[in-house]
């Protein structure tokens, strides 16, 4: 019996497919910076409307065309947001910062 | 019931029970593209396409030499006809290539880094079946030099910095809407009185 047990148990470990979380569409925002720490980062749109953003390990910042850093990113800026749906969450993918310092 | 009858029957169970379950997965979840392939489905298509790349194509050889002129030409084709699934930075993380199964591959990682210049170039040039990965080569293979580009280009993704990413955007191929938003952001950023709105769906 422990014969048929066994590489039975061995395929149905191998067969249980994970289902992981499914990432959604991108979503772009763009507002002034109301807070910000190594997690998240909040903005309020131009229509006042208040949008909070995971940051994580992915999260590329850019200013203009050159590479920024989450340093950079200041209370009162402006940025623009590339983010994606996971977990229920918005999570940023880019973060886009003015030109000028 | 002698041994070796019992280890068949074992196996023949062991087989009857995985189709079951297979079939049980696929009627419980479609045909949906969601989900991770399983460990084993991974493991048994690596070894597939392992097995049917030939070991002459998989040995051979890239024959253009490296350069930077080289590496420029294949990061602006990369952008045009990969990034799209593949991302400009190889990672996959896309919206197409998240949600195609099996995924886009981290092209950075060893799964692809490991593979030989020939197994890349094959696999550019014929395509994977069952996958979304087409066959760009319309070229008998020892004239498809642009796709030996691409291995060099391939070869660079874990090197590839920032300012590339961002250069490689602007060749990215990009729909009048993405035009549009692109130019809004720029506007925004440059102190200019764009409206955004809180989350445009970019498609």
């Amino acid at each position: 019996m422990r014969r048929v047990v066994l590489p039975s148990m061995f395929v149905m470990l191998a067969l249980a497919g994970t289902v992981l979380a499914h990432e959604g569409h991108e979503h772009k925002m763009m507002g002034t910076v109301t807070a910000i720490d190594t997690k998240q980062i909040v903005i309020t749109t131009k229509d006042d409307q208040k949008a909070i953003i995971v940051l994580d390990s992915d999260t590329k910042y850019f200013r203009g065309k050159s590479g920024a850093t989450a340093a950079e990113v200041k209370l009162g800026g402006r940025v623009a947001i590339t983010a994606v749906e996971k977990d229920g969450k918005m999570v940023a993918r880019e973060v886009h910062l003015a030109t000028s310092k | 019931m002698s041994v070796r009858t019992k280890v068949e029957l074992s196996i023949v169970a062991a087989v009857l029970l995985g189709g079951v379950l297979v079939c049980m997965s696929l009627l419980r979840g479609g045909f949906s593209a969601r989900d991770e392939p399983s460990a084993i489905e991974e493991f048994m298509a690596q070894r597939t396409r392992r097995l049917a790349i030939p070991r002459a194509a998989r040995e051979t050889r890239n024959p253009v030499a490296p350069s930077q002129e080289v590496l420029v030409d294949a990061m602006a084709h990369f952008a045009d006809h990969c990034a799209t699934c593949h991302g400009n930075d190889g990672r996959g993380q896309t919206e197409i290539g998240q949600n195609l199964y099996p995924k886009a591959p981290d092209m950075q990682l060893a799964t692809t880094q490991a593979l030989s210049d020939g197994e890349i170039f094959y696999i550019i040039h014929n395509g994977i079946r069952l996958t979304g990965m087409p066959a760009w080569g319309e070229d008998p293979p020892e004239d498809d030099l642009d796709s030996w580009k691409l291995v060099h280009f391939i070869r660079h993704l874990p090197d590839i910095t920032p300012e590339e990413i961002e250069e490689m955007k602007s060749m990215n191929p990009l729909s009048r809407r993405e035009l549009e938003e692109q130019e809004e952001m720029e506007e925004f950023l440059n102190g200019g009185a764009a409206t955004p709105s809180p989350s445009q769906h970019k498609r």
